[in-house]
């Protein structure tokens, strides 16, 4: 096994490729987080997103040799991830987050926890009255790290367009959560 | 990669819940390596199995061409030991090289060799003709 520091991604993948247990713990360290809050953005239900995120990694690692030599990990991934999340809330009728308890973290702090959960489902919630190209470009910009070219072609936009979904979606938040979260600008 | 916004804080998992959710994937995705790591394993072992009599008859094709070429090469040495004129300093010079120590570039000499040789030389008697008679080349 190779010891893993701060390597290049590209490498990573090679070595994945070839079954390195360790570089593929590097490249589950470094997208776990966004990874799930992707997720979470779209089911809205934490332990469906955990299993969202599980499963994405797992197909990712089967599908591991489509990734073109030198093609960024992330971007891929997190298409991956988006197409199981929206598999998953399909296939099984995912119930709503309100109906669901969110308590599940596993934070030791009940105040924090409780404040944590409360802040979260109305950041999911405020998300999802955004309208679909506004959600899904806040999402891609602020937590998946596209720029907005990038934003752009995965929407079939132009970049004005991307920019100006980015701007609104996130004006449209600070709206809602205005007086629970603060928004910076852009 | 940016930095999360502080209004996706709250998306994010917490510690525990991360280094849980990072375990159980890890773990999950250990036959999948596993698999990869044999897979790489039986590929490299065909690999050589293809290439093994390959490799072989190469060493045995290059050995035998080795030995060859070292069997030439220790002639070879053997005329290394005498250093070989240059054939072009060899017309220019009147020093004659070894083995030719009455060399001489008079052509004048060299045909009186030739002619005092030839009239020292004994004449072969021409074969009688077949009816008994000598020919004409020859007087007694």
């Amino acid at each position: 096994m190779v010891p893993t520091g701060r390597r290049d991604e590209a490498e990573l993948v090679g070595l994945v490729q070839g079954g390195d247990a360790g570089a593929f713990d590097e490249l589950v360290r470094r997208y776990l987080d966004r990874g799930f809050a992707v997720a979470l953005s779209i089911l809205g239900v934490p332990q469906d997103a955990e299993d969202a995120v599980q499963t994405a990694f797992i197909r990712a690692l089967e599908r591991i040799d489509q990734l073109r030599p030198g093609s960024p990990f992330g971007p891929w991934f997190f298409s991956v991830l988006r197409s199981t999340a929206l598999n998953l809330r399909r296939r099984e009728n995912l119930r709503s987050h309100e109906e669901i308890p969110t308590s599940a973290s596993g934070d030791s702090n009940p105040e924090r926890e409780l404040d944590r959960t409360l802040t979260r489902g109305r950041v999911l919630a405020a998300l999802k009255e955004l309208p679909e190209q506004q959600r899904t470009a806040v999402i891609l910009y602020d937590l998946e790290g596209y720029n907005h070219r990038e934003v752009a072609e995965a929407l079939g936009v132009a970049v004005g367009t991307s920019r100006a979904h980015v701007h609104h979606g996130r004006k449209a938040l600070r709206d809602r959560l205005g007086p629970v979260i603060e928004l910076e600008e852009e | 990669m940016r930095d999360w916004p502080r209004w996706l804080e709250s998306l994010r998992p917490d510690e525990v819940t991360s280094a849980r959710l990072r375990s159980s994937i890890v773990q999950a995705a250990e036959p999948l390596l596993k698999a990869r790591r044999d897979d790489w394993w039986e590929v490299a072992s065909r690999w050589a199995g293809l290439l093994t009599p390959v490799a072989a008859a190469l060493v045995l094709v290059f050995g035998g061409l080795a030995l060859h070429g070292g069997a030439s090469g220790e002639s070879l040495a053997l005329t290394d030991g005498e250093p070989t004129p240059d054939p072009v300093e060899l017309l220019h010079s009147e020093v004659a090289p070894a083995g030719f120590s009455e060399f001489d570039t008079n052509h004048d000499v060299v045909f009186a060799a030739l002619g005092e040789a030839a009239r020292q030389r004994p004449r072969a008697a021409p074969a009688p003709r077949p009816d008994g008679t000598q020919p004409r080349s020859v007087r007694p």
